[in-house]
């Protein structure tokens, strides 16, 4: 399956990029798709502890299992106001 | 009143949510507004830049203002937020919430720039003179008191 990735502020920085397009197997979670972002970005370890995810615009825990064309996004701990 | 949940490119002029709260019925509007200051923890700050995931920020911004509509005796409630860099002095984010009585508002305005803080993914990038760093949540936040009512 075909998932979109949106990156922001020190992930963004990290990957060198704002938005990814990544295939997975269908059926992986998000927590997977993490996983292998990770492996391809190692500097992105140290973000993941404290890390939010959100699936098509809605916080979401790393169980969640993804489908095909889901807008997936990194929240490092936000820092608006 | 329509309820307004908004990231801008635009410039935040300090009434900009006034009007848009009000109606006949309010006795009160309560507005916040977080401005750029020129330090943090002793360090200069030149400029602040602002990330947004500018879809998920409005409609997280949506969600408190029910929130805080289920909870308070408000009338309408308004948010603004910028992004991009911002010039000390800029106002960053903008809340207006509109009601009948004013503690409704206060206590509401209070909750709404809190929970703003902790969820709506926004991030800022803190420009000094001598280098520049992504800030990681709110160090200023303790949890609001409303919070942890329930």
């Amino acid at each position: 399956m075909k998932l979109r990735v949106l990156l922001f502020a020190q992930c963004a920085d990290i990957v060198g990029s704002r938005e990814l397009s990544l295939n997975l197997e269908d059926g992986s979670t998000v927590g997977e798709l993490v996983e292998h972002l990770v492996d391809k970005h190692p500097p992105m370890a140290g973000l993941v502890r404290s890390m939010m995810l959100s699936v098509n615009q809605e916080y979401v825990e790393s169980e969640q299992i993804l489908h095909d064309g889901d807008e997936v996004a990194l929240i490092t701990p936000v820092s608006g106001g | 009143m329509p309820d307004l949940y908004k990231i801008t490119d635009d410039v935040i002029k300090p009434d900009a949510l006034h009007e848009v709260v009000l109606a006949d019925s309010d006795g009160a509007v309560t507005s916040f507004a977080g401005v750029v200051r020129d330090n943090t923890r002793g360090r200069a700050t030149q400029y602040l830049e602002y990330d947004v995931y500018a879809e998920m920020a409005e409609k997280e911004m949506r969600r408190i203002g029910e929130e805080v509509k289920a909870r308070w005796e408000v009338d309408a409630v308004a948010m603004l937020h910028g992004r991009g860099r911002m010039e000390i002095g800029d106002i960053s984010v903008l809340i207006a919430i509109s009601s009948p009585h004013r503690k409704a508002s206060l206590e509401a305005c209070h909750y709404a720039i809190d929970r703003l803080k902790e969820t709506v993914p926004i991030w800022k990038k803190e420009v000094w003179t001598d280098g520049e760093a992504w800030i990681d949540g709110d160090p200023s936040s303790s949890p609001p008191p409303e919070a942890v009512k329930d």
